[in-house]
């Protein structure tokens, strides 16, 4: 952790406190199920009253003496309002629970990571695609800016690691990896958000794009990004390198998992150089606290990506010839 | 006090003094699938 995570999080022991920094009244964060404070906190940060937080329909579950929750029902017009298109909420949480624990337990294995997750995402929202959902490509994993703690993931995130890692086998651990990426969203939303990291003029509608190379097959939305979207998967993909490693050094990968983890990290390496690449050249519009950031992540990532380089070089079988 | 420390106040302090941002101004949809 840099010195100023380590800020962060002094400043954030619970979610309590994410809630109030975003402006929620104390005593209405206490007092909420703490399984719909994203809920509460988006209708304080749109100014509106989207939702009826109490209506709201949550199951909670414990891991590590540590509460999380699964969103059971919503009401169609609460789901319009999330706007995940071509989305439903899942029909039954049992097994979403199931394995949703089983990641849990795993990232409760490495100490700095549960220590984000549980203070930035404690409410998962497992979704479907409809069948019908057009153009619509189906999600592995969401995150929303204006519903921090939450996280939206599907099925596929127990197959799919970004940035196009798609494994043959299922498996837990890739869940965990993306309940830990949508974590790292919802940290970085809360510091862009309450840290003022860009600068006052700037607006995602009217930012400078970045075009993704990884992504030029995708949806129009998806193949530039904004600044702000590209500080977010950088710092994601820094935060995965990190992962990543540690998923390498573990014994008792299978060989899908290894294969699979070890392709997405090389991949992840690249394209977190390029977006750091990115931000450097527009560090225009970021405060000098946002610059610091930038500057920080940036080394970070150079010396992430070439850590998993080497860790890559040693499981890849040898060239013989 | 070395530079990390007089880092540090000056960045707690910028943090302090931040209001919350208007939502508004940022991407509101952060997702990835497959086929992206």
């Amino acid at each position: 952790m840099t010195s100023i995570q380590e800020q962060t999080l002094r400043r954030v022991a619970t979610v309590t406190d994410v809630a109030e920094h975003f402006g929620v009244a104390p005593e209405r964060a206490h007092s909420v199920n703490a399984g719909t404070l994203p809920f509460a906190i988006h209708n304080v940060l749109t100014k509106d009253e989207a939702f009826d937080v109490e209506g709201l329909d949550v199951v909670s579950f414990t891991v590590s003496g540590l509460e999380f929750h699964v969103l059971r029902s919503v009401e169609e017009v609460a789901w319009a309002r999330i706007g995940l298109r071509g989305h439903r909420l899942a029909a039954e949480p049992t097994a979403a629970i199931d394995v949703l624990r089983k990641a849990l337990e795993l990232i409760a294995g490495r100490p700095n990571a549960i220590d984000l997750v549980h203070r930035f995402v404690t409410t998962f929202v497992w979704v479907e695609g409809l069948p019908d959902r057009g153009s619509e490509p189906a999600l592995t994993s969401c995150s929303l800016p204006d519903l921090p703690l939450a996280a939206f993931i599907s099925n596929t995130a127990l197959r799919h690691i970004p940035p196009t890692t798609v494994a043959d086998v299922p498996s837990v651990r890739y869940l965990a990896e993306n309940v830990y990426h949508e974590a790292v969203h919802q940290y970085v939303n809360y510091r862009i958000l309450t840290e003022g990291l860009f600068v006052d003029h700037y607006d995602s509608r009217s930012s400078p794009k970045i075009p993704i190379a990884w992504r030029s097959r995708s949806v129009a939305r998806n193949r530039a990004w904004e600044l702000d979207r590209v500080l977010h998967a950088a710092t994601v993909y820094a935060q995965l390198l990190d992962w990543r490693w540690h998923e390498l050094a573990t014994g008792t990968l299978t060989e899908d998992e290894r294969t699979s983890i070890s392709a997405a990290a090389r991949d992840t390496g690249e394209a977190s150089r390029f977006l750091a690449e990115a931000l450097t050249q527009h560090v225009e519009w970021f405060t000098p606290h946002g610059a610091l950031f930038v500057g920080r992540l940036v080394q970070s990532v150079e010396q992430r990506a070439r850590l998993v380089d080497d860790a890559v070089s040693l499981a890849a079988p040898a060239v013989v010839g | 006090m070395n530079g990390n420390e007089k880092n540090e106040e000056v960045e707690t302090a910028a943090a302090a003094e931040a209001e919350v941002a208007d939502v508004d101004r940022f991407t509101r949809r952060l997702d990835h699938a497959i086929i992206d």
